[in-house]
């Protein structure tokens, strides 16, 4: 466990450093800002337009950190071959994985708690009273964040690019958001085999509609399924990282 | 590969499903899903299909809805298209003047306000504001009814449209007193649009009720910086004139 530990905090660190990151929790605190007077446009609907457009955007670029970071994690430690003193230590290959994958998630989180904050500070300027919703919201993004991370290392062990990686983890998320839709199209399917292919293709993508609490605000719904939704989001984490392992062990160095 | 791995990654492979299927029965999704190529289905404007369908996908709805929304304020607060056909007494666009205050045609107003809360049915203030505008400012009761009908069906339990509803009904009837009553309880309410109290000050004023078309003015003034507050200035001392010629 310590080594665990030892690799996530070194994994922190390395992403903390980097530009990027700052660029980016930078880049977004100044747009919850920009829509402090964007929300005027909204009439006496303000508070509304700067709690959505804030979320959104947090997590917005909570992704974007999480890709750019996810997929160049351990790629560029196997090119820059500084993978390799890591590895001649006796510890096993999946302490780096889990290691790593923490440190990414991690960092991450801290970034986005930043973000939110200074959301809710912003939030509180204009009048908003704390609702347990929010809560809701920000803790189904940090799932979000978990899942699209595990399908970030995943995918950078599984492709040879970066770029290849990060449009298939992007693509995830689109489709992750899309899986209302594509239970639509299923049942239009004719076909019985596009049917089965079309259900396999929907059990494969995260189904991130579980954790799009945020857009689900003014329903009054219950978050009845959160906590098994919090269990599909593990699980899921785990079958990626578990997969990202088996890849990582058969990788020749 | 020791077989413990294999072992996790079905146990959570298990998991996964199980959760699954457990999510497929109780998750509700609480957008409804439309075939839009249907024409009872048919989006109410066209032309932002796109960047609509684009918020669908990328699960931004409320935020597609915000635009939408500050798309129908900005059509409902900008002058009205100098080509379209309209016998406004102000070319400029919005009267402010009298029961008049934000009259004018608007023939979009309605489908602008169908695509607010097409992408989010919760977005209650935009039924309400959207009725009122329509009922009351642009005199199409009918639209208003529409829209909030439309409401009702989203939200039965939101029992605000069912007053909203009603007051309209009794506009269209010239059961003024009804009206009024049913008005005054609506201004009551918190997600009260500040519009409806212009509205309500407006009818009151009609009516010879000068000092309770004073307060509500005063009330709307007080609240400071609004689209109102010129307009409520304005008119706390023409009524204020009016009340001291009436004495």
């Amino acid at each position: 466990m310590k080594k665990i530990l030892s690799i996530a905090v070194y994994t922190l660190r390395q992403n903390i450093r980097n530009r990027i990151y700052y660029i980016l929790v930078f880049f977004a605190t100044v747009l919850i800002f920009v829509y402090f007077l964007l929300s005027v446009l909204g009439g006496e609907e303000s508070l509304r337009i700067i709690l959505d457009f804030g979320l959104t955007t947090i997590e917005f670029f909570a992704l974007l950190l999480v890709i750019f970071s996810g997929v160049s994690l351990i790629l560029e430690e196997i090119e820059s071959k500084t993978v390799y003193l890591v590895l001649v230590r006796p510890i096993p290959k999946w302490y780096y994985i889990i290691g790593r994958y923490f440190g990414l998630v991690l960092s991450t989180y801290i970034g986005m708690i930043i973000m939110y904050l200074i959301h809710c500070a912003v939030l509180f300027c204009k009048g908003w009273s704390f609702d347990i919703n929010y809560l809701y919201s920000v803790i189904s993004s940090f799932m979000k964040i978990a899942i699209i991370g595990s399908l970030a290392v995943f995918f950078s062990l599984f492709s040879t690019s970066s770029a290849s990686s990060l449009v298939f983890t992007f693509f995830l998320w689109l489709l992750g958001h899309f899986t209302s839709e594509i239970k639509f199209l299923i049942k239009k399917a004719g076909a019985p085999l596009l049917k089965i292919l079309l259900e396999i293709f929907y059990f494969i993508i995260p189904n991130l509609q579980y954790f799009n609490w945020r857009d689900f605000l003014g329903s009054g719904l219950a978050p009845s399924w959160l906590l098994i939704a919090f269990l599909y989001g593990a699980s899921y984490c785990l079958i990626f990282l578990i997969l990202s392992i088996i890849l990582f062990n058969k990788k020749e160095f | 590969m020791k077989w413990s791995t294999y072992f996790l990654l079905i146990f959570s492979f298990c998991i996964n499903l199980g959760t699954y299927l457990y999510l497929e029965k109780n998750f509700v999704y609480p957008f409804k899903i439309v075939d839009i190529s249907k024409p009872e289905n048919k989006l109410p404007v066209e032309k932002y299909i796109l960047l609509d369908l684009t918020g669908i996908v990328f699960g931004v709805r409320r935020i597609s809805s915000d635009i939408a929304w500050i798309q129908v304020l900005q059509y409902y607060g900008s002058p009205e298209d100098e080509n379209e056909e309209y016998n406004h007494e102000h070319k400029e666009g919005h009267c402010h003047h009298g029961i008049n205050f934000g009259g004018g045609k608007y023939y979009d107003l309605l489908k602008l306000c169908q695509r607010t809360i097409r992408l989010d049915p919760y977005f209650y203030y935009a039924y309400l504001y959207g009725s009122a505008s329509l009922a009351w400012n642009l005199n199409r009761d009918d639209e208003g009814i529409k829209l909030l009908d439309e409401g009702i069906k989203n939200c039965p339990k939101y029992w605000q449209f069912y007053l909203y509803k009603m007051a309209i009904i009794y506009k269209k009837l010239d059961k003024y007193k009804e009206m009024v009553h049913l008005l005054e309880k609506v201004i009551k309410e918190q997600n009260c649009p500040l519009m409806v109290k212009a509205i309500l000050a407006n009818i009151y004023k009609r009516l010879g009720e000068y000092q309770k078309s004073l307060e509500l003015w005063t009330e709307i003034y007080n609240l400071g910086m609004s689209e109102y507050y010129f307009f409520a200035k304005e008119q706390i001392a023409e009524i204020k004139n009016l009340l001291s010629n009436y004495r």
